[in-house]
This record gives C-alpha cells, sequence and structure tokens, in this order.
C-alpha cells in the first residue's frame, strides 16, 4: 500500500500541490483527475521520486522509486536510438538479464528502427512495454491513452486489468472520462493542488460534475466570434 | 520576422545566463575565442581558406534540422519561411565570410556565403530511418548513440592510423589514437534527462562506477586496434602508445563522472574550465576526478537511492 501524507510541493513562491493525502491500495487502479496545470503530473512526480517535496510517501518501507514504472506524458527519446535499445536500457538499468525483449514486444512494433522516428503513439507504446518488461510493483501512468489507436487503447485497457489482477498499484491520470470510468476503482480529483473530492467506483458521476465549468460557452463564443 | 529573430536573441542570452557566463561578457569571450582560433588556425594549418569555407558551410546545416523546419513552415507563410532561413543561416556563415575577407580571400569569401545561403534549402538535416550498426547495444546509451553519431569520423582516425605507418609517421598514428579516445570523452558531453537516471536502482557510487567501466571497456574496443597496429610497426615505442592510451582513459573516466556535476544541468563553465585543466595537464586529474566523482555523487543522490 502507497500512503502519501500531507505532500506539498512549491517552484519558489508559487504553491503547486498542497497537503495531499491519499492512500493507494495493492490491486487497485487509481484515476487522478483535474484540469490542466491542477498539478496532476507533479504529484506523479513527486509519488515517483522525480521531484523533492514536503511530506511523506510510503511503500510498506521499501523504496518506492526502485519498483516504479513512470510513464511521462511528454516522452523523450534519444536520437540514434533503436526501440529495441531502449528497451534493453530500462533492462539494464533495473537489472533484469533475462528478459527476452523480442518476445515481449506486445505492440508489435519496428523494434530495430530509431524510436525518435516513431508517431505519437507507437512512442507511447515502446514506452508502456518498457514499464512492463521492467516487472514493476506500481505503475504511474500519465495520460495513457493519448496518441493511440483504437486496438491499442483497447490492449491497454486489458493491460491494466491484467495489473490489477497481478496485485500491482496502477496510478494514472487521463482527459478521457469514459477510459477511467470502465478501468478505474477510484477517483481522486485534483484542483489548484488540492484534493477537492475522492470517490469509489459507482460515484464517478460527482466528480464528473464537479469538474463541469461554467462559463465555457460565453468565453468559447468570445474567441469565435 | 523581426519578432523571431529578436526572440532567437533573448534564447541566446539565457542560454549564456543559464551557462554561468554575463550575456556582455559571454558575447566578447565568443568574440575573442573566435579571433584567436581563427589567427592560430591561419597561423600553423596550411591551405585554412578552404577549412573555412566548410567550417562556414558545415555550421550552418544544423539550422536544416527537420522538426525544427517543420516547425517553422508550419508557423510562417512560405515567403516568411524562407527569408527566415536565408537570413539565419548568413548569420551564422558571417563570422567566417568576415574573417575570409580581411584574410584577403574575396572570392572565398563570397563562396562561403553564397554556399551557406544555399545551404538554407536543405531541411532534412538529422531525419533518418537508416539504421547504422552499432556494437554497443548491450550497454546503453552513451556509446550506442556515439558512435552511430560518429562513426565517420573514427573510419577517418583509423584510416589516419594506417597512413601514419605507411608514410612511417609515428607522431600522426599517436594522434590518431588520441583523437578516438576524445571522440568518446565527447560521448559523454551531454547530460541525459532526469527520467533515465532515475530508472536505475543502484545506488550513485555504484551507478557511476558502472558507466565509467562501460566507458573504458567500450573506449579500449574502439582503440585495441589501433594500439596492436601501432605497436607491431612501432615497437620500440610501446610505452609511449601504452602511455598515451592511459592518458586517454582518463580523460574518458573524468568525462563520465564530470557528467552529474551540475546535474540536471549542464556542466558550468567553472567545471569546464577544470575539464581543460585536466586535458591540459594531465596530472591534474589526478585531483580532479576524485573531485568530480564526489561532486556528482552529492547531485545524483536525489535521484538514485
Amino acid at each position: 500500500m502507497i500512503i502519501i501524507e500531507s505532500l506539498s510541493k512549491s517552484y519558489g513562491s508559487h504553491k503547486i500541490l498542497n497537503n495531499i493525502n491519499l492512500t493507494f491500495k495493492k490491486g487497485t487502479i487509481n484515476g487522478i483527475v483535474g484540469e490542466n496545470g491542477a498539478g496532476k503530473t507533479t504529484l506523479f512526480k513527486c509519488i515517483s521520486g522525480l521531484e523533492n517535496f514536503e511530506g511523506a510517501v510510503d511503500y510498506n518501507n521499501k523504496t518506492l522509486k526502485n519498483v516504479t514504472g513512470y510513464l511521462a506524458t511528454d516522452l523523450f527519446f534519444f536520437s540514434k536510438m533503436t526501440g529495441h535499445e531502449y528497451l534493453q536500457l530500462l533492462c539494464n538499468a533495473r537489472g533484469i538479464n533475462d528478459s527476452n525483449i523480442k518476445e515481449s514486444n506486445l505492440f508489435n512494433l519496428p523494434l530495430n528502427e530509431y524510436a525518435e522516428n516513431y508517431s505519437t503513439g507507437m512512442k507511447k507504446k515502446l514506452a508502456l512495454t518498457g514499464l512492463l518488461i521492467q516487472k514493476n510493483e506500481v505503475y504511474i501512468l500519465d495520460e495513457p491513452f493519448n496518441g493511440v489507436d483504437i486496438h491499442s487503447n483497447i490492449i491497454i485497457q486489458e493491460i491494466l486489468l491484467k495489473l490489477k489482477q497481478l496485485d500491482k498499484i496502477v496510478i494514472m491520470a487521463s482527459h478521457i472520462f469514459s477510459t477511467l470510468n470502465e478501468s478505474c476503482d477510484y477517483l481522486h480529483y485534483l484542483k489548484d493542488g488540492v484534493i477537492k473530492n475522492s470517490v469509489s467506483k459507482g460515484n464517478f458521476e460527482a466528480i464528473e460534475n464537479d469538474m463541469k465549468g461554467d462559463g465555457i460557452d460565453s468565453k468559447l463564443m468570445d474567441i469565435l466570434t | 520576422m523581426i519578432f523571431y529573430f529578436k526572440l532567437q536573441y533573448k534564447r541566446s542570452i539565457r542560454s549564456l545566463r543559464e551557462f554561468g557566463l554575463n550575456p556582455f561578457l559571454g558575447v566578447i569571450l565568443i568574440f575573442g575565442l573566435f579571433v584567436l582560433l581563427s589567427n592560430l588556425l591561419f597561423k600553423r594549418i596550411s591551405h585554412p581558406q578552404y577549412i573555412y569555407v566548410v567550417l562556414a558551410i558545415m555550421f550552418t546545416f544544423p539550422l536544416g534540422n527537420a522538426k525544427r523546419n517543420e516547425f517553422l513552415k508550419n508557423i510562417f507563410l512560405n515567403n516568411e519561411y524562407r527569408k527566415i532561413r536565408l537570413v539565419e543561416n548568413m548569420l551564422i556563415a558571417s563570422p567566417f565570410v568576415f574573417f575570409l575577407a580581411l584574410q584577403h580571400f574575396f572570392i572565398l569569401s563570397l563562396t562561403a556565403l553564397i554556399c551557406g545561403m544555399l545551404s538554407s534549402l536543405y531541411n532534412e538535416w538529422g531525419k533518418s530511418s537508416f539504421v547504422i550498426f552499432s556494437p554497443f547495444s548491450k550497454e546503453p546509451f552513451e556509446f550506442t548513440v556515439g558512435f552511430r553519431k560518429s562513426y565517420w569520423l573514427l573510419a577517418i582516425l583509423y584510416i589516419l592510423t594506417i597512413i601514419s605507418i605507411s608514410v612511417g609517421n609515428f607522431n600522426l598514428g599517436v594522434a590518431a589514437l588520441l583523437g578516438v579516445m576524445l571522440v568518446c570523452m565527447n560521448f559523454y558531453s551531454i547530460t541525459e534527462p532526469i527520467f533515465y537516471v532515475w530508472i536505475y536502482t543502484q545506488q550513485p557510487k555504484y551507478f557511476l562506477i558502472g558507466k565509467v567501466k562501460t566507458a573504458m571497456l567500450y573506449s579500449i574496443s574502439l582503440v585495441l586496434p589501433l594500439m596492436i597496429l601501432l605497436s607491431v610497426f612501432y615497437p620500440a615505442k610501446v610505452f609511449i602508445i601504452l602511455g598515451i592510451t592511459l592518458i586517454g582513459l582518463l580523460y574518458i573516466a573524468m568525462s563520465v563522472v564530470a557528467k552529474y556535476t551540475n546535474y540536471p544541468a549542464q556542466i558550468n563553465l567553472l567545471q569546464i574550465i577544470k575539464l581543460g585543466a585536466g586535458v591540459i595537464f594531465p596530472p591534474f586529474m589526478l585531483i580532479i576526478i576524485p573531485h568530480f566523482y564526489l561532486q556528482s555523487i552529492r547531485k545524483l543522490n536525489v535521484y538514485l537511492k
């Protein structure tokens, strides 16, 4: 179980996250929703140990970052590095020597081509494959459905369910509410760096209603007319 | 178009500030270095004017980066885009053009300018789907990527070694050997995004030692053929060859540990000066390497636990 206690994060005087308290149980899929700039990516970076923060994140007294796979929204791939080499790098980083990378090619990616030349969706699939090969215990997925085709979308949904069956912890963000509705067990609404609402499956509509912004019609008309 | 160039000016100033330089001082320093190196080149090398024409063209090529040009085409009208490409290429080529003119190579100066302008028509830089074989795929990424980017340079240095043997010029062979190691050193010149450090489960100490080991092993595999060749043809100079190789390997180890001294930012000016001191006066490396190692460990502690 991951326990987040009083997590806060600031950049200078600008507070991004303020006193976040959350718990993620094993075998659950947890959605974080919020508008752009609400602090979702910062929260993910703090949990995974990519950013320093105030407060505490505990995972059964283990070092969380060493068992976490993080799928970023803005993926970076080195130029002149093939998909196969990217996966090899991820395996090496975790000391995995026995992984058969070719057999792990779930999305039939052209692994012998340069990853930088992949399409947006292919890059996302490559990064996701890398996290799966690492056999992580925790998966933090920032917009996993962005840019992928319908077929891959279905495969990702299947992967999420399989991870849940395998008792993994999944934390993800998505702007596509239907995907969260289908996959998640819990949903947390992050607004202006604060958790406004947390609900379990069956009550997601409450958050969807919370998120509906008012006044968008008039703003849109201002821009378009 | 004017706004675009104002923006580029602002970006350059910001880069100088991030590098730890006062922008005004930075511009003077760059200008001074250019004049100094140019004068050195024109004094020491025969026919430097031709090298200058090639340099002027080479420096304009990166502006033809495919992704960058797609972006520019996307936001500017075709006429504006063409003008921007032409002007920026002229600006990049201009120091070489002016220096050639100052040295009274007027025709070559004009050639450099025209070629620089013509290269604005080439906008496919870096767009290649052809995968070059790399013998270093087992331990990505520095050598894997570096080899693919610099294989042509390594090939030239290998050829130079063979020429040094055929013409009986030992110094040329040693220079090529050292050149290969400087190329390897350059593989570690750019710091990777945090994610590529964070993924490691090792503690900073083991992470750094692992990087140094890989660098040593792969560098030796690249210089070993040259060492053998030179040792066979110049058996009396084996100890010089071994000495140069050892210094080269220390250069590479120094560049590996230097890479993370200011992480996640690129290494700063002060660290570059220290690195340069180590290269110019190798005994300094005995102090600089442990110093960089400790600095890097401190920076990596944030991301590796």
